[in-house]
Formats: C-alpha cells, structure tokens, sequence
C-alpha cells in the first residue's frame, strides 16, 4: 500500500524516490513488489483511456510508457554487466540487437548522460528494481548504487530505485555517501502472523476457487479441505513446521 | 601524433632584424621561416600573414594574424598576433545573435581583451588565408582548402559587430600580400611535385580501368600541374585561380593594374574561343566534346543542369547582354560555351596538357557506363564551377567597363548574386543525382564531399558488421503528458523539499561561499592556478555550494565582471576508473574522444606549454578519494598541473574526510594539494531548521514544533540536510494519509515522530520477535551458550546441545540436526547471526551480530 503510494507518485508527479523492501526469505518482497505493480498498471490503464480521448486529435497516440527493470542481484556479477542490461532494457539507441557495444565507462557515461538529459516534467518515470540488493552492495565502490541514487536525488528523469533484500543490516554496508544520497525509506515485511492464520493460508491455499467449473465438485473437494484442516495429525505436523519456520514457501513445498 | 610532428619543426628568422631596442633587448624581425625537418619545404611567414596557432584541440587549430615578430633578451622568439575567434569557441547561447548559419570557415575576429596576445613563436603551425567577406556575402562554397578561412564580423565577448572600414581594408592588404608571398614560393614546392604528378597522370590516362577516387585526384590536381607547367607568371596565376577562385577574385578586387591584365587576358581567350569554336568540329577534341555532352544528355542530371542554366541566364540577363552577341544562344548551346571558356584558359597554359585532360575525360567516358554516368556528374559540378569563374570574369569586365572603380560594395553585392547563381545549379545537380539510380548517388557521395562538403551526407556502409551508432544520442524516451501539478499544499510542500529542488539561495552556506568565490575570484583575476580543497561529512551542501560559486562566478563573467573563464565537473564516483577522469576532462574542454593514456598527454601538453590564447579552467573534482590509485599518479598530475606556470587551472576538490591528504596522500602529492582548505562543519540543528523553513518558504504546511523536532533530531545524529528533508517529506506522506478523512492539513508533531521512528528504527527486534517460535529457541540457546562458555563465539554443536534442553522444558518436539542447520541459516541470512562460511557442519562457529541484550530484550515476553 506504501509502495504503491509511492510508484504513483513517481509516475504521476515524476518525484524521484528510493525505496528498501527488507524482510527475511519467504516473506512476500517480490510478492509485494508484483502487486503494487499490477495495481499500478490497471490505474495506468484508466489514464491511458483518459490519455486517449485528450489526443485523439493528433496523428498517433502515445502512450505512457513505463519501464521496469527487473535487475536480479545473482546474475549481475558486477557493475559492467548490470550496466549493460540496464542500457539493454532502457532499449537506448546504442543497442543493436540486444548487444550492448563499447566499453565499460563509455557505457555508464552514456547512460548517466541519458538519465541527465531528462527533466522532471517530460521524460517518462523509470523504476529501477535491483533484486537481492545486497549483492549489489559488495560491487566496486558501490558505482552503480551512488549513480542511480544520484540521480532519484537531483532533478534529472524521474526515477524510483526499489531494492529487495533480506538483510537487516543493508544499511551498515552502504557507503556513507552512498547512504547520504539514499531515503532511508524502508519497508519491513515480517511473517507476523500466528498459528491460526497459518492454518487459514494454509485452507486458502487447497481449496478451489469459486470459478472452478465443475461446482459440485469444488463444494466436495472444499469440504474435504475443511476436514483434512481439523485433523489432529494433520494440524500437528503444520504447527511443528510452523515452529520451524514462519517461511510460506516451505508450505507450499510441503504441500506440493 | 601532433607532438611528434611539432617536435620536427625548426623556426628561424627571415631577414635581418629591422628593429631593436636597446633597454628591452629584444630584435624585431619582419618574418620566420618555419621548416618542418622531414621536407625540404620552408614557408615564410611575415608580419601581417595569417597564421595558425596551436590550440587545445588538434584538429581546430586558432587563427590569428601576425603584428610583430621579435626576440627577447632571453633568445626566446615572441610573436605579437591579432586573434581571430571560431564559431566553436564562442558560446553557445550567443550563437542567436548572429540570426544567421555560420560554415565552419568562418572566423570572427577577436576584440575580447581577455586573451594573451603575446605568444611564443614555437606554437605557430603554418600560415593560413583570411579572406574579408561583407556581411551579406555568401562564403564560396567551391574551395576546400584547409587554410582558408573568411571573416565577416568582429567579435568582442558580448556581440557582433560589422567589421569597420579600415579593419576591411587592412585585411584586404595583408591578404593581397599573403597572396603574393605563398605564390612565390607555391612554384618552388610545384616544381617538385611536378615530376610525380605528370607520372601519375600518365599512368592514369595509360590504364583504362582506373578507380574512381584516382580520377578525381586527377581531375583535383590537373590545376595544379597545369601552374607548374606554365613559365608565365600571368598564366600560373590564372591557374590558381582557378584552383582557389576566391583568391583570385580578391586579387583582381585588389590590385586593379592586375585584373586589367587579366582583362586583357580574358579578350585574349574570348579571341581564343573564337577561334576554337571554328575549328572545334575538325579537331578531334571537339568531337569528345560531344561525346560528352551526349553522356550528359544521355544522363538524368542533364535536364536539371540545363534547367539551372536557363535559371541562370534568366537571372543574369544584363551580363550576357554585355558580353558579346553570340553568347545569346539557346541554354544548351551556352554550354557548350561555357565548356570551350572552361577549356580556354587551359589552352592558353597549355595545349598539351588540355588535350591530355580532355583525353582522360573522354577516355573515362567511354569506359563503362557507370563511370561515364560518374564523370558526366563530374563535368557538370565541373562545369558549374566554371560558370561561377566565368561569371566573376563577366563581372569584373562589366564593373571595368562601367567604371573600373574599386567600390567593394557595389562588388560584393554582384558577387552575392554571382554566388546565389554558382548556387543554384550546385543545388540542381544534388537533387538530380538523388533522383537517379542509388548507385550513382552513392558514387556521387563519394565524389562530391571534397566539392560540397557541408551538402552532401557521407556515408559508409560497413560490409558484414552490424552498424554501431557511434554518436547515437542518449535519451529517455518522452513521456507523452505532462507531469501533474501538485495539487493541495502537502503536495507543494513535498515538492520543495525534495532534494532535487533547486533552492535559490543557500542558507547557512553564507561564509563557506564567501570564501570559494574569493578563492576562484582572485585566481581568476591574476590568472595563475590553484587548487583548494574542501571537506566535510555528507550531506552538508559541499557540492551545492562549490556549484552556487560557479554559477555566480559565470553570472559575473558574462557581465564582463571578471575574465571569460571554462568550467569543468568531474565526479570520482561516475568514474570507472581513476584513469578515466583524463579523458573526461579532455572530452569536456575540447570534445575529444581518447584513450586514458594519451588523454593524460594530450592534457599535460595543454597545461604545461604556454597556451597563447586558453581561457582559464575551473576544474571541480568531486569525490576525490576515489581517484587514489596506488601510485597515485591520477592525483599527482591533477594537482600539479595548477602549479605549472602557464597552466590557468583552478581546481577545487571535494570529498568526505578532512584528513584526506595525510591519510591517503602521499607527501609530494600533498604537498601539490597546498594549504588552501576548507571544511564544511555538519550543520546545527538552527541551521537545519533556517533550511527547512527557506524551502518551505511560505507555504504553511508545519507546525514550527515539528521542524525544529526534526532538526534537533536529525543533528544530533548527523547534520545531514539530506535526511533532513527526507524525513520531513515522509511526514508530509504520514500526513497526508492521516488527512484523507479529515480537514486539517498540516504537519503536526505526532507525525514527524512518526516518520523519525520509520527511519531510525532497528529493524532487529521486530525481525526477533516476529521469528519462528524454534528460531528464537536457538537464540537463546546461543545465549545459554555464551553464557556459560563465557565467549561470545559457539559452534553449531554446542548450541544445538542447549538447544535440546531447551526444548524439553518447553515440551517440544525437539528437532532434528539438519532442520537446526536450516534455522542457523536462515537467522545467518537475516544477518542476525553471523554464521561461518564453511563446510565444517556442526563444528561451523556462530556469532552474534546484535547486542546480547536486544536478544534478551526481544525474547523477553
């Protein structure tokens, strides 16, 4: 709700932001991340009805265009590559089927330049989404990380940088000016629920939907779910993974 | 590459000295010769020669004109020199006050009293033409050469003025005198050249498969041997005229007792013509003749080319009507004429050597149709050519004949017109080969860029490799509507306080900013270099501030406050590599593109020798301590450089640490460094609250209470405006959210606190207590651990032992080892436990990475 909050604002108000998504493993981040995403699109869709009827009178419409780059820390091994993906994914105009010519610091003056040229009101809003953030984090002089802040902090093209990571401590590895340039927004995912609720996500995730086709089936198959849930056998080995591990994803494993 | 060469060249006075004076001991001379040692060729250059100076771009070298040449006590040889300005070097937001496209030839002359005037003679490369334009005068688009430039306007800093009358003249003299001089010597180095050339020429005509490009060197240099040729000295100067019109033009502009020679020779041609034109059908080159004219009859281009000829008779109706009777023909037969004018003057030089020419012209023509189609595009920019040349000839007969007086004005208006004329049909033939088949029309790219180089787009493509736009323009692409205004005050507020919002003023930054601007102020003023640097925590408006003086500091120069001076930002962090910031720096005061090593020379050469004409650079270096590098050299250089006696650099270094240059530095580079420094204090809580409330600047959306809460917060931490203004923005959103329901909009204290606790909150204690109920098993059996070891290290076995014992007295199933592994690494993963990377299983040791009090206090309940 946060985040969505503030991509909107982005996207509308081309307000450059930087935004951590810390929580442990299985905790939802990338979840999250997806459906403010989604979110986001479906009210980009009414805009871009509204967009439509004001220009219909020019020759082509264009529409708002919105870039996510999805940057996952375990494939960029260091700056150079994530660099080039970026530009790659920007589509700028160096590239030439998916290939990212020249150098290294030919590239990041290109695309700092590019993020440059940009001002507040015309150019469209990028988000920056760099997975496991960490990783990012032990690059050389952390290069990358003080740019693309750098510019969310200076009026250049709107830019959101959302970093996912499941280290409490992300913050202690940034470089001080690093951090200086970084909004110390941050938003704490926490699997704080207790047994019960467990036990709920746990019925969500059997039962059918109401759309199943076949409904006969779904209302026996929904009721089954609902007895299997008030087993004794069943409850106690949920509650032991549950004293394991708060993690969903082992869940949906066991199920599996 | 150019140092190399520089290095040959040795410079020795022409002449005697003419002058000297005794209390300054120096002897002036009226001229240099200038030999590079690798050819035999010398030029002369004397006072009042155009000449170009070395400048801090290889391929735009300066032009000037020599006033006085003389040496120095110290046998250093001097040169005094009137500074002519490229459109390049001027600023760009005053381009729009010429209202006009300027061509690259054009220069301004200089009246800014900035630069220095008095240069070292070992900086002169080689002599140039100046040609004096009037302002509606269109350059003469048919010279190529390297040393021509014209001038039109003067330029004094701030605007364009006409040049006066006598500066016009002046001009004109010094270039009639420039022309004299290179002719002189031009027949030495033709005499030379003359030998190879014949020889290729011959080859040329001998092989009837030639390239094209070689044709069109030949084409290229036919003039040239054609003056070396010829023994006379009227005939050779014809022949450089034609070669270099302008030239020429302004030489019978000049020297009126010449152009009646001239005139004389022109009748001498028309009686030529003449008697050509009746001899034409018996002698075999007439027939070539035809045989071209039905190439280009046979060729697309020919009904444009016809076309501009008629245009052209049209629009110049009075000057065939002074001509003779016959010239009043049907379009096509002009051209003919004007092929036999053109061939006239070649006849005249040399028989031989026309007939030659026209061989090869006719070969080459008869060869495939291909390259008959190139030559017959060829003969027509050829031909064009000529009838500009003719019709200066016409016109200057005509001015004779009405008045042979040398009113340039009434000149320059006609050569206006000669070269609207010379224009159109240049223009018909491009639209006419873009209209033909591709293949000519990339041949004719081939062809033409040495004739119309501004026209006609080059291009190369690349066999086999994909296609790299080298120069492609970055760019976001466009968002198609415009970014929403902010609506309510909230909105507003949140706006200003991004950190991206340019304020308009800094606050509490008076005196640091004071002290830059005098710093830079006075280097500028004297015009030596230094540098200063400046320290301090992040956050403390460093950067902001050194960007403000500069700011202010071009707002002074541009009111010709303080001397024109250059600016130069490079950020250690958007550097990949120390040894990049040479070739940023390079790329950012001339636009070069280079790599680091030769950047690196290229730099030391422009700041080390004396620069005659250099604007002073600011050089600002942000993050400095990025650019250590383990010999240091980076760091070295840059700040040597500011203490070389020529250099004009100011640089102004920023980074983090106060103690930079003693931690990192070695001694000689710090010692550079100097003692200029500055550091920037964090700021108080005062300070940030003046800040906030500057920015806010009137719009009423805090309580006075809840800025001074985040400030006084925010300073006992760090000073950081940054997180100052991040702080309150995310209360400004706290706020806003509070508000949806109710009316009150303003940003009260409870939500300040709210939005200090996001920030600074430790996320380990709601990560603790929001674990698995055995994760926080294993904690605390980490701390029984540690406890009763008295350590605070235990491997995973001893843990795991307590952490049975732990589960049997809360009555649970006790677990298994490897799930306990699991829940050792996933609390590793969180980095709640620092846990040791290796495959040693049980005996892998586990730390703490928090206080063992937060655990305690996180597990109490």
């Amino acid at each position: 709700r946060n985040l969505l909050e503030l991509l909107k604002r982005t996207t509308i108000h081309g307000e450059s932001n930087s935004v951590l998504i810390i929580g442990p493993r299985g905790s939802g981040k990338t979840a999250l991340l997806n459906h403010a995403l989604k979110d986001l699109k479906e009210m980009k869709q009414v805009q871009e009805n509204l967009l439509e009827v004001h220009l219909n009178g020019k020759t082509n419409c264009q529409f708002f265009m919105k870039k996510n780059l999805f940057l996952p820390g375990l494939l960029q091994t260091n700056d150079k590559v994530a660099l080039k993906e970026i530009t790659r994914q920007l589509q700028l105009e160096n590239v030439v089927g998916d290939k990212v010519f020249g150098s290294f610091a030919e590239n990041l003056a290109f695309l700092l330049e590019a993020l440059k040229k940009g001002d507040r009101a015309s150019s469209c809003p990028v988000l920056f989404v760099l997975d496991e953030f960490d990783l990012f984090v032990h690059h050389k002089n952390q290069t990358l990380l003080y740019n693309l802040f750098d510019v969310s902090q200076s009026a250049q093209t709107p830019v959101t940088v959302v970093g996912l990571t499941c280290r409490q401590d992300i913050l202690e590895l940034l470089e001080k000016r690093v951090k200086s340039r970084f909004s110390h927004r941050q938003i704490y995912l926490l699997n704080s629920f207790d047994f019960r609720q467990y036990l709920k996500i746990f019925k969500e995730q059997l039962s059918l939907p109401d759309k199943f086709p076949d409904e006969s089936f779904a209302q026996r198959w929904n009721n089954n779910i609902q007895s299997l849930a008030e087993d004794k056998a069943v409850q106690d080995v949920l509650r032991n993974l549950f004293h394991h591990t708060k993690d969903l994803r082992s869940l949906h494993l066991l199920l599996v | 590459m150019n140092i190399q060469q520089q290095r040959k060249i040795t410079y020795s006075w022409y002449g005697k000295p003419t002058s000297s004076d005794r209390k300054l001991r120096t002897l002036q001379y009226k001229g240099i010769l200038i030999a590079p040692e690798r050819s035999r060729k010398e030029t002369c250059v004397q006072i009042g020669d155009f000449v170009l100076v070395e400048g801090e771009n290889a391929d735009e070298p300066f032009v000037a004109q020599l006033l006085d040449l003389y040496e120095d006590g110290a046998q250093q040889k001097h040169a005094v020199v009137q500074w002519f300005t490229r459109i390049a070097e001027i600023p760009r937001n005053k381009h729009k006050l010429l209202k006009r496209e300027i061509s690259p030839k054009e220069v301004f002359l200089d009246q800014v009293s900035g630069y220095d005037t008095d240069i070292a003679v070992e900086s002169i490369i080689k002599s140039a033409m100046v040609v004096p334009l009037h302002l509606g005068e269109e350059i003469p688009l048919e010279l190529n050469r390297e040393q021509t430039f014209y001038v039109k306007q003067s330029w004094d800093g701030k605007c364009f003025k006409v040049l006066s009358q006598d500066t016009f003249s002046k001009l004109k003299e010094a270039n009639k005198k420039g022309c004299g001089i290179p002719n002189s010597s031009n027949s030495f180095i033709a005499s030379d050249i003359v030998s190879p050339l014949k020889k290729e020429m011959k080859s040329v005509v001998q092989s009837t498969t030639k390239p094209r490009n070689g044709e069109m060197e030949v084409e290229s240099k036919h003039s040239a041997s054609k003056s070396s040729l010829s023994k006379e000295r009227l005939s050779q100067r014809v022949a450089n005229g034609i070669k270099t019109p302008t030239a020429r033009k302004k030489l019978i502009l000049n020297s009126p007792a010449t152009s009646k020679d001239r005139l004389l020779g022109c009748e001498v041609l028309e009686l030529l013509d003449d008697d050509c034109d009746a001899v034409a059908p018996s002698e075999p080159s007439a027939t070539k003749r035809k045989v071209k004219f039905t190439g280009i009859l046979g060729s697309p281009p020919k009904i444009p080319c016809t076309n501009a000829k008629s245009k052209l008779a049209c629009s110049a109706v009075e000057h065939w009507e002074c001509l003779a009777d016959s010239r009043r023909l049907s379009p096509y037969t002009k051209v003919r004429d004007f092929s036999e004018q053109e061939r006239d003057p070649h006849k005249e030089d040399n028989f031989k050597c026309v007939t030659g020419h026209q061989e090869l012209d006719t070969q080459s023509l008869i060869l495939t149709p291909r390259s008959r189609r190139a030559c017959a595009q060829q003969t027509i920019t050829r031909i064009a050519e000529h009838i500009s040349i003719l019709n200066t000839l016409e016109l200057n007969k005509e001015e004779d004949f009405l008045s042979s007086s040398d009113s340039s004005y009434s000149s320059s208006s006609e050569e206006e017109e000669n070269g609207d004329v010379l224009c159109t049909p240049r223009n018909k033939n491009k639209s006419s080969r873009t209209l033909s088949t591709p293949l000519s029309s990339r041949k004719s790219s081939v062809h033409t860029p040495a004739k119309t180089p501004k026209k006609t787009v080059r291009f190369y493509p690349l066999p086999g490799t994909p296609k790299t736009p080298r120069n492609a323009t970055p760019e976001i692409p466009r968002r198609s509507h415009a970014a929403q205004k902010p609506g309510s005050v909230l909105e507003e507020a949140r706006l200003r306080l991004h950190v991206s919002a340019i304020p308009e003023s800094l606050p509490c930054r008076e005196e640091e900013f004071q002290d830059i601007y005098n710093f830079v102020e006075s280097k500028l003023i004297d015009g030596t270099g230094g540098c200063m640097y400046i320290s301090g925590v992040p956050g403390t408006g460093k950067t902001a501030t050194v960007h403000e003086v500069v700011r202010s500091l071009q707002q002074a120069a541009e009111n010709d406050e303080l001397p024109a001076f250059q600016s130069v930002e490079i950020n250690g962090m958007k550097l990949t590599d120390p040894h990049q910031a040479y070739v940023q720096i390079l790329e950012l005061l001339t636009g070069q593109k280079v790599t680091a090593a030769h950047a690196a020379v290229l730099l030391a050469k422009l700041f080390t020798t004396p620069g005659p004409k250099r604007k002073t650079t600011v050089l600002i270096v942000d993050e400095l301590d990025l650019l250590w590098t383990r010999k240091q050299n980076v760091m070295y250089n840059l700040f040597d450089w500011p203490t070389q006696k020529h250099s004009k650099l100011i640089i102004l270094a920023v980074a983090n640490t106060m103690d930079l240059p003693e931690r990192i530095m070695m001694n000689r580079v710090a010692s550079r460094l100097g003692l200029t420094r500055m550091s920037f204090q964090p700021y108080t809580y005062k300070q940030l609250q003046q800040i906030i409330s500057s920015r806010l600047n009137g719009t009423k959306a805090f309580e006075e209470d809840a800025i001074q809460l985040v400030s006084r917060k925010v300073a006992a931490l760090s000073g950081d405006a940054r997180r100052c203004l991040d702080i309150c923005r995310r209360a400004t959103e706290i706020c806003e959210f509070a508000s949806q329901k109710r009316t009150p909009e303003i940003v009260r204290m409870a939500h300040v606190t709210e939005a200090i606790d996001e920030m600074f909150s430790s996320p380990y204690i709601k990560a603790i207590r929001n674990a698995s109920l055995h994760e926080q098993i294993f904690l605390k059996a980490i701390l029984a651990e540690f406890r009763r070891a008295g350590i605070e290290e235990a491997t995973i076995q001893q843990v795991y032992r307590q952490h049975l014992v732990l589960c049997r007295v809360e009555g649970l199933q006790s677990p298994t080892v490897s799930e306990i592994m699991a829940v050792c690494s996933r609390l590793g993963a969180c980095r709640i436990l620092l846990v040791e990377s290796s495959s040693k299983y049980l005996q892998v040791r586990v730390r703490l990475n928090i206080s063992q009090d937060d655990v305690t206090y996180a597990l109490k309940d």
